[in-house]
């Protein structure tokens, strides 16, 4: 299940300097542009000496990909997980209270917190042979009651923080699907990172919905027919009017409540929300790739994490683009489903199918 | 006899939060407090943390790469003068006791 570990020495990939000149201060960016004057030749050099966690893709010089795709089937995977206790404080990562191995604290929070962890492990080991959430055995820092009230739950570019909540929004963080999709952003950081703006962050935010969801469906083994696709299921307070957070089967009806407001997310492009709002509406605008994957599912059957999470998972370590748009990203998961199953494949037709029927030609 | 502070007494704080997991844009915490009025014993460090030469260098830090799901903070600090000070600060750039801070203000909402 949980079980293997592999150190990594990193160097900053040809995409992340993109990144870093875009968001970086001076300095940084300084650095950055450093980093551009290196060839790509002296990068991949580096990239297969070092260990990077991109290398270059098989027969096309210069494009990169996920080394912990590159790599394959690992030998042995190593599962380390390490909750703290906040203390109700926001300084992180706080008091350890379960490693590894340890037996069941008693705090809810706590063994909520482990076992997820454990779920988000194990889907990842096994059904996409990676290990963890850098793919090299990184140990999966996670902090509960964290600060007073806190109303959120979030992955920080190290580690998940999950609030308790204050009782009236949010009653906890720590369900499986939110566990899931907190982890699932560091695989995103850790498979070349799309920027958390616009699209690509809404792209960010659907694939650890997808992966959240994925994940409380392996562990409740549900069918794509059985599950209920909600994101944050009972999460919200006991007075708030509403099922869960995010629903990739119906966008926009998973709550609607006086303090709320209605559940914000479209289906489809015609409804696509320009916000400045939210990173420009990034839980928002999720909606749409959310509810492409909910419908390809409905048209392969199965298990989610099977043929429809495989073509997703594969689309996320080839894209190599982290201003992707929901084209390129539709675009990257045509290409996943014909290297998977063929050119006009079933898997590829009704693929196209479903981007188009949420507004995306591809 | 109370100690007497002197430097930010009149200072006003408001806090807005916003963003974070559940994207919930129409609903906004805003947390506002003279320091005057906060308990005595925290009053210094309330100046000392949100004196807007320390929240402009906050804010030149860059967010970290790959981050996700964090809370924004509006931050206006109306000094001693009157003058506004506006920042809008992610919660990673902020230091722990700040944070601790505001968790610590009341709500206004
Ligand atoms: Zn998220």
């Amino acid at each position: 299940m949980c079980e293997f570990h592999n150190p990594i020495n990193c160097i900053v990939p040809p995409h992340m300097v993109d990144v870093l000149m875009l968001r970086g201060d001076a300095s940084v960016r300084k650095m950055a542009e450093g980093l551009v004057k290196i060839g790509s030749a002296v990068r991949e050099a580096r990239a297969a000496e070092q260990g990077s966690g991109m290398v270059p893709r098989d027969g096309a010089q210069g494009v990169f990909v996920s080394r912990a795709l590159a790599e394959g089937a690992a030998a042995a995977h190593t599962c380390d997980r390490r909750v703290h206790d906040g203390e109700e404080k926001a300084g992180l990562p706080g008091k350890l209270v379960r490693a590894e191995g340890d037996p069941a604290t008693g705090d809810p929070e706590v063994d909520r917190a482990y076992d997820g962890a454990g779920d988000v492990f194990s889907l990842y080991s096994e059904e996409f042979q990676r290990n963890s959430i850098d793919g090299f055995g990184m140990p999966i820092v996670q902090t509960v009651h964290h600060r007073r009230d806190y109303n959120n739950a979030f992955w920080n570019g190290t580690q998940m923080a999950y609030g308790d909540g204050d009782g009236e929004i949010f009653s906890t963080f720590t369900e499986l699907s939110v566990i899931a999709h907190e982890i699932s952003h560091g695989v995103v950081q850790h498979s070349g990172g799309l920027i958390y703006q616009g699209q690509s962050g809404a792209l960010n935010e659907s694939y650890a919905d997808v992966f959240g969801a994925m994940t409380a469906q392996r562990s409740a083994g549900q069918s794509v027919y059985e599950a209920d696709w909600l994101v944050g299921k009972g999460i919200l307070g006991p007075n708030i009017n509403g099922k869960a957070l995010r629903s990739m089967k119906a966008p926009g009806t998973a709550y609607s409540d006086a303090l709320l407001g209605q559940d914000p997310q479209p289906y489809h492009m015609d409804f696509y929300v320009d916000t400045t709002s939210d990173n420009g509406g990034v839980h928002i605008n999720s909606g749409i790739p959310n509810h492409a994957f909910y419908l390809y599912c409905m048209y392969l059957g199965g298990n989610s994490w099977e043929r429809p999470g495989q073509i997703w998972y594969k689309a996320l370590q080839n894209i190599n683009n982290p201003h992707a748009t929901f084209g390129d990203w539709a675009a990257e998961t045509l290409d996943a489903a014909i290297e998977l199953h063929g050119i006009g494949s079933y898997e590829m037709l009704m693929l196209r199918r479903a981007w188009n029927l949420v507004g995306i030609d591809v | 006899m109370e100690p007497v502070l002197v430097g930010c007494v009149a200072m006003i704080i408001e806090v807005v939060s916003q963003g974070g997991f559940g994207g919930l844009t129409g609903v906004q915490v805003t947390r506002r407090a003279v320091v005057e009025d906060l308990p005595s014993a925290a009053q210094e460090q309330y100046c000392a943390r949100f004196d807007p030469g320390h929240l402009s260098e906050l804010a030149a830090v860059v967010r970290p790469l790959g981050a996700a799901d964090t809370i924004s903070y509006e931050i206006t600090v109306v000094d001693e003068e009157g003058a506004r000070h506006h920042f809008v600060l992610d919660e990673t750039l902020l230091p722990a006791e700040l944070l601790d801070l505001i968790d610590a203000l009341p709500r206004a909402r």
